[in-house]
């Protein structure tokens, strides 16, 4: 059974076995509503948003958050200071100057230039801002909404399935699946590339038919012989999703930071040449 | 226990066209959107003066004896390389309550006619192993852009409201 909403920007699908459809329609309506959730507290667009909250306060200010901005804040300060600096969530103002997201009229001047520069994690879902911020969790809300998703399907009482969020997927329970790349050279054509059981996965790529997001999407020096592609296989798929950034910018630099995730790397270049990691 | 295995460069090599998926009829979306519905009328609602738009809308009025809880109204938009069906369910008081996709297909078959885009594949056996897919639950990749539906979704909760306000509904 299966079924499909647009949020995230995307079309979101949830495909499930062994399941009554009364089951499947409770189970996948707590799923999708736990995705929207997610994306109204962690969308840089919409004012009301706890990011663009972060973006408003002033130095010493101590924020009440949703607990699942609080979690992906969390994670995305743990994979700033393991990748380095190469993971950086405080990066919506680069992203503003490229037009990709919205200048927000209400924010304070942003300050920080990473993440542990801008907030402190407090318990009880709160943070301090140390400095203000432009706080932008697109390279890991995706995958963490979807791990949310795959939760609450589990919680439920479904034991196998797929959720897929436009390309960042999970797959979960028994079944082996095999997972296909969307070629970046040919968006119709896809490749089989790996055979996964309990296993996310997420693709970060520019495509020949838009040659002009080569690399607006990736805050950082992508240097010489960029790939096209970027997957990373991990057990959850905020992880899939953090680290195709990684990947992008430290490439075989990545590689222990990939094995401590129990991840893998998938990297395709324009000549179609791939290289795994 | 998570488990990977990476598939042969052969198979990397064999690629299949993506094309389309089906997740639910117009009759499901409905009964998803008011499940307390007893009945379900069709009705076709022409255009707006100011609306760019040929056909008319479909809509199926959701009925519990003789209340009217609300209508679904099914739409289809076309983006760069996809046509996504969708429905959209608007209770009596004007909110929305549900948005399911129906459908989402893949057209590119301009591109498998190009001469270049078929060179790629030469000496690689693929020919004979392009195969067409049907499924995109296990396709990772760019993310697909469901604006268009977004903004369908705006036009047709206007739309409704429109009917409403004018006592068409």
């Amino acid at each position: 059974m299966r079924r499909a909403k647009p949020l995230l920007g995307t079309l979101v699908s949830i495909d499930v076995d062994g399941v009554e459809e009364a089951l499947f329609i409770e189970a996948s309506d707590r799923a999708f509503a736990r995705i929207a959730a997610i994306h109204a507290a962690m969308s840089f667009h919409e004012a009301g948003s706890d990011l663009r909250a972060l973006a408003r306060a002033r130095a010493g200010d101590t924020l009440p958050l949703h607990a699942d901005t609080r979690a992906v804040l969390q994670l995305a300060l743990a994979f700033e200071t393991q990748s380095g600096g190469a993971f950086n969530a405080c990066c919506a103002a680069t992203l503003v100057a490229r037009s990709l997201l919205p200048a927000p009229d209400d924010a304070s001047s942003p300050q920080a230039s990473t993440l542990a520069e801008a907030i402190e994690p407090l318990p009880d879902d709160r943070v301090r801002v140390l400095r203000p911020g432009w706080i932008d969790l697109g390279g890991i809300a995706k995958g963490y909404a979807v791990d949310s998703a795959v939760d609450e399907l589990l919680r439920a009482g479904v034991h196998d399935g797929i959720v897929n969020a436009g390309g960042d997927l999970r797959v979960f329970g028994g079944r082996c699946t095999t997972i296909h790349l969307r070629d970046p050279r040919s968006p119709g054509v896809t490749l089989s590339m790996a055979e996964v059981q309990d296993m996310a996965c997420a693709t970060s790529a520019w495509s020949l038919t838009a040659p002009e997001s080569k690399a607006a999407h990736v805050v950082g020096p992508l240097g010489d012989n960029a790939p096209m592609s970027v997957t990373v296989f991990a057990p959850s798929c905020a992880a899939a999703d953090a680290l195709t950034k990684i990947v992008w910018l430290r490439r075989d630099a990545a590689a222990d930071l990939l094995r401590a995730h129990g991840a893998h790397a998938l990297m395709l270049r324009e000549d179609g040449s791939m290289h795994r990691l | 226990m998570s488990t990977l295995r990476w598939l042969s460069g052969a198979a990397l090599a064999a690629p299949t066209l993506v094309q389309a998926a089906q997740y639910a009829t117009l009759d499901e979306a409905a009964r998803r959107s008011f499940p307390e519905a007893t009945a379900f009328r069709e009705q076709l609602v022409p255009p707006a003066a100011d609306e760019h738009r040929a056909a008319p809308w479909r809509m199926l009025v959701a009925l519990k004896g003789e209340q009217v809880l609300g209508v679904v109204v099914a739409d289809a938009v076309v983006g760069k390389f996809e046509l996504i069906d969708y429905a959209v369910g608007i209770g009596h008081d004007g909110k929305l309550r549900n948005v399911e996709v129906l459908a989402y297909r893949e057209s590119h078959g301009y591109e498998i006619k190009l001469p270049a885009w078929r060179a790629q594949f030469v000496g690689k056996d693929a020919h004979s192993a392009l195969r067409v897919g049907e499924d995109i639950a296990n396709v990772s990749g760019a993310t697909l852009s469901c604006t268009h539906v977004t903004d369908g979704v705006r036009r047709i909760v206007a739309m409704v409201e429109r009917l409403r306000t004018s006592g068409r509904l």
